[in-house]
Parts: structure tokens; C-alpha cells; sequence
């Protein structure tokens, strides 16, 4: 299956999802002026991406800014994958916040605090 | 349906129209639903813990903003800062506005001679302490700090916050005569950090007519003052001696009630035409009547001040005549 790609724009991240390396990497700030626009492709892409049986999916996320209206898509999507998880797909993502913006890992952690598959967060390595 | 078509809330609003359609379809009489009962509690639950998440989520961010915020707003002038985060100053280019101020420059004697044999981190120790001080006494007195250039600093009085041409003159030298009581304090400091000689400050003032506001790109820009005026308070500082202070006569017009200053001094200056009228400020008026002495004789080319709190007359005697 092709590879999902959604380039960035100045409000919106790239979205990379991998069928092929398993794989999805969402970067850069998200503030777009209709979040479902953005994310509800990506749902319905992991739908078909955990179409097959035991699937494993390393998720990376690299996100700065994120509307109130981003952030309730990507708690649907936690939901998803959690539920995926259950159902006896491989799932670990690893969550990167600016190195010393203790706010912002405050966050990611209360993105995941009710997910119980394999995750880490841990501050972005310096360019 | 298309992805476009679809609220924020769809699943949630799904959710709502199949418990008023179960509530509808439930008549007086019957017993409710069980099953049906226990998807919708469970459903209720699982919104109420993501609307709870939500808004930690929010406050948290509101929290980080303020973080971010107050780390920006060591880039910009407290007054300045107070305007763009009230929603009061538009952030546009073209929108400038021509007022009255009160322009203050100053840099430190012969700085980038005396700093050239130094280690970069004592050079950087000495100049963050003394630009750190003296922004301390800027904010003290609400003046809009323009910018630093180096050792030099450009601030203004009287935008954003206008009261009257008196009180920004009237505070613009109050500054400077605290800058300039505070460097003798430094000097000690400065001493330890391994800077032998002294530093001295020099200080030009101006009142005119300038334009403030947005210059620069769309992308970047500066809140800041054009204007003769500007050129001016720059070129006074320029000529000013080690310590001292020099205004122009519009500010002298202003203040002079209230400082004790020099008889005016005929000035060419580089960019002026016409010659400029200059004065030193010594110090407070009430100063001046208790403990400033001033011995003063133009035709001899004669000036002498002194606090006789520090030094007596016939000590002053006895240096001359050394």
C-alpha cells in the first residue's frame, strides 16, 4: 500500500504514515482552520492500516503548537490506537518535547496518562 | 458524508441524538433499557474524561503562554510590552504617529578602546551588569527602552504613556542624573571583576517632534523614533565630556525650573546647520541650594561645581592649586 504523505504548511504538521517501515511521524505545530480536515484522512487511513491482523506501528511525535481543536482529534486518535492496542496490535510512540519546556511535557503526559501501551517522552536531541 | 462536512463533535453528537431517540421511544410505563442504559453511561464517561482532559490540557497551555510570554517580554520595553499585550498597539507597518518626546542616549567613555585587551567573559560580565543596572533605573522612571547598541542605550519618554511634555522631560533627567550616580557605585564592582579603569558614562538629551511607531518589514519590525530630535540627543551624548549630561534647549525649556544647569553653550554639531544651544544639568534645584556650589565666570572660561557635603572649600583650594 502507498505511503501517507501530508506535506506542512505554516499551520498545519507533516504527517508521514509509513505502511511499509510502520511508521507514522506527525511534526511541526498545528492550528489548522478545520482540524478535522487534517486529521480525519489520517483516521481513516490507520483504519485501513490496522485492517491487518497484528500489525506494529512506531508513532513519533514532534509537535509544538496545537489548537484546542487539534488536541480533541489526537485524544480521539490515542483512543483509536489504545483500542487498536487491545486488540492485539504492536503500538509504541515516543513523544518529544522542547529539552527544558516542563509545560509542554506536562502535556504530552496528559495526552497518554490513561493509555497503557509502551510510550516514551523524552526531549528533542539538539540539530 | 465527507470529512469537510463533519463537526469536531461528531461522534458526540451521534451519541446525543441516539439517547433522545432511546428516551423518546420509551413510553411512561416501561422499564428502561438496561443494555442500552449501560452504552450510554459509558459513552457519557468517556466524554466527561475527555472534556476533563481538554481543559487541563487548555489551562496548561494558557500556563505555558504566560511562560513564553514573559520570557519575550525581556526583548521589549515594559511600557511597550503592557501596549502590544493589552491589544492596544497594532502590529503594522505605516501607522506611525508624530509626537512630542523626550530622547535619551548614552554609551560608555571610549568603552570599545579600554575593553579590547579584555576576556570575552569579563568584557560580557561588565557590560550585562552595567546594561542590567541601568534598565532597572529605566523601568523605574516607565521610560521605553529603544534599544541597546553595544554599551549605548536609546530610550524615550512620553510614548506610550503621555502625561505631559514636562513630566517626560522631567523624568528623562532624573534618569540620566541616577545613571550617572550609579556608575561611581559600579566603579568598585568593575574593579574586582578585573577592570582597572574607570568608566565613565556620557549622556545627550533632546525634546522634539518624532515619528514613533512601526518601522522596519512586514516579518520584522521595531517599535521605534525618527526624527531630528533623535539625531540630536545622539550628537549631544557624542560631544558630552566623562559624566556629564547635556540637553537641548527645547528639554532646557522644560526643565530648567527644576535642574540646576549651565549657562547655554553654542554647539555645531555634525548634520545641524544651524548651531545648537546646549546646557550641562548639574543636579536637582534643591541640591543646588543646599550643597551644590558653583563658581562660574564665562569670559575667564571659568566653571567650577562641587557638593560641599563631600568636599569642603578650602580642600577645592588646595586641588587648584595643586
Amino acid at each position: 500500500m502507498e505511503n501517507y504523505i501530508i506535506t506542512p504548511t505554516k499551520y498545519t504538521p507533516l504527517i508521514e504514515l509509513s505502511f511499509k517501515d510502520n511508521f507514522l511521524r506527525i511534526t511541526g505545530d498545528s492550528y489548522p482552520e478545520n482540524a478535522m480536515d487534517v486529521y480525519q484522512p489520517l483516521i481513516l487511513q490507520l483504519e485501513k492500516y490496522f485492517a491487518a491482523p497484528k500489525q506494529k506501528l512506531q508513532i513519533e511525535l514532534n509537535l509544538d503548537f496545537i489548537s484546542t481543536s487539534s488536541k480533541k482529534i489526537l485524544t480521539d486518535i490515542i483512543t483509536l490506537l489504545q483500542n487498536y492496542y487491545n486488540a492485539g496490535h504492536n503500538i509504541n510512540i515516543t513523544w518529544y518535547y522542547t529539552d527544558g519546556d516542563i509545560e509542554q511535557k506536562e502535556q504530552w503526559e496528559m495526552f497518554l496518562e490513561d493509555v497503557t501501551f509502551p510510550y516514551n517522552i523524552i526531549p528533542l536531541p539538539e540539530d | 458524508m465527507t470529512v469537510g462536512d463533519k463537526g469536531l463533535f461528531w461522534k458526540e453528537e451521534i451519541l446525543l441524538s441516539e439517547a433522545k431517540e432511546i428516551l423518546a421511544s420509551i413510553a411512561e410505563e416501561d422499564k428502561v433499557d438496561k443494555q442500552k442504559y449501560a452504552e450510554l453511561a459509558s459513552a457519557y464517561e468517556i466524554l466527561l474524561k475527555q472534556t476533563s482532559k481538554l481543559t487541563r490540557l487548555s489551562d496548561a497551555d494558557e500556563k505555558r503562554l504566560n511562560n513564553l510570554l514573559s520570557r519575550l517580554s525581556r526583548y521589549v520595553s515594559p511600557p511597550l510590552y503592557k501596549k502590544i499585550t493589552s491589544g492596544k498597539e497594532k502590529v503594522e507597518l505605516n501607522k506611525t504617529r508624530r509626537v512630542k518626546l523626550t530622547i535619551f542616549f548614552s554609551d560608555i567613555v571610549d568603552f570599545s578602546s579600554h575593553s579590547a585587551n579584555m576576556e570575552g567573559e569579563a568584557l560580557s560580565a561588565i557590560l550585562n551588569s552595567y546594561l542590567e543596572e541601568m534598565t532597572n533605573i529605566i523601568n523605574a522612571y516607565n521610560g521605553t527602552l529603544d534599544k541597546y547598541i553595544g554599551d549605548g542605550i536609546l530610550v524615550f519618554f512620553g510614548d506610550p504613556d503621555f502625561i505631559s511634555d514636562f513630566d517626560h522631560s522631567f523624568r528623562c533627567v532624573n534618569m540620566a542624573l541616577e545613571m550617572r550616580h550609579k556608575m561611581s557605585e559600579l566603579q568598585d564592582k568593575w574593579f574586582k571583576l578585573g577592570y582597572s579603569y574607570p568608566l565613565h558614562i556620557r549622556m545627550g538629551i533632546a525634546t522634539g517632534y518624532v515619528s514613533v511607531g512601526n518601522f522596519g518589514s512586514s516579518e520584522r519590525m521595531d517599535y521605534t523614533i525618527i526624527g531630528n530630535p533623535v539625531n540630536l540627543a545622539s550628537r549631544l551624548q557624542t560631544l558630552a565630556m566623562a559624566d556629564q549630561i547635556l540637553i537641548s534647549h527645547d528639554t532646557w525649556g522644560l526643565i530648567k525650573d527644576h535642574f540646576f544647569c549651565s549657562e547655554a553653550r553654542k554647539v555645531k554639531l555634525k548634520g545641524f546647520s544651524k548651531t545648537q544651544l546646549a546646557y550641562e544639568v548639574y543636579g536637582p534645584r534643591e541640591e543646588k541650594q543646599d550643597n551644590i556650589v558653583v563658581i562660574e565666570d564665562k569670559e575667564k572660561d571659568l566653571l567650577i561645581t562641587y557638593d560641599k557635603t563631600k568636599i569642603s572649600a578650602e580642600e577645592v583650594a588646595r586641588l587648584i592649586k595643586n
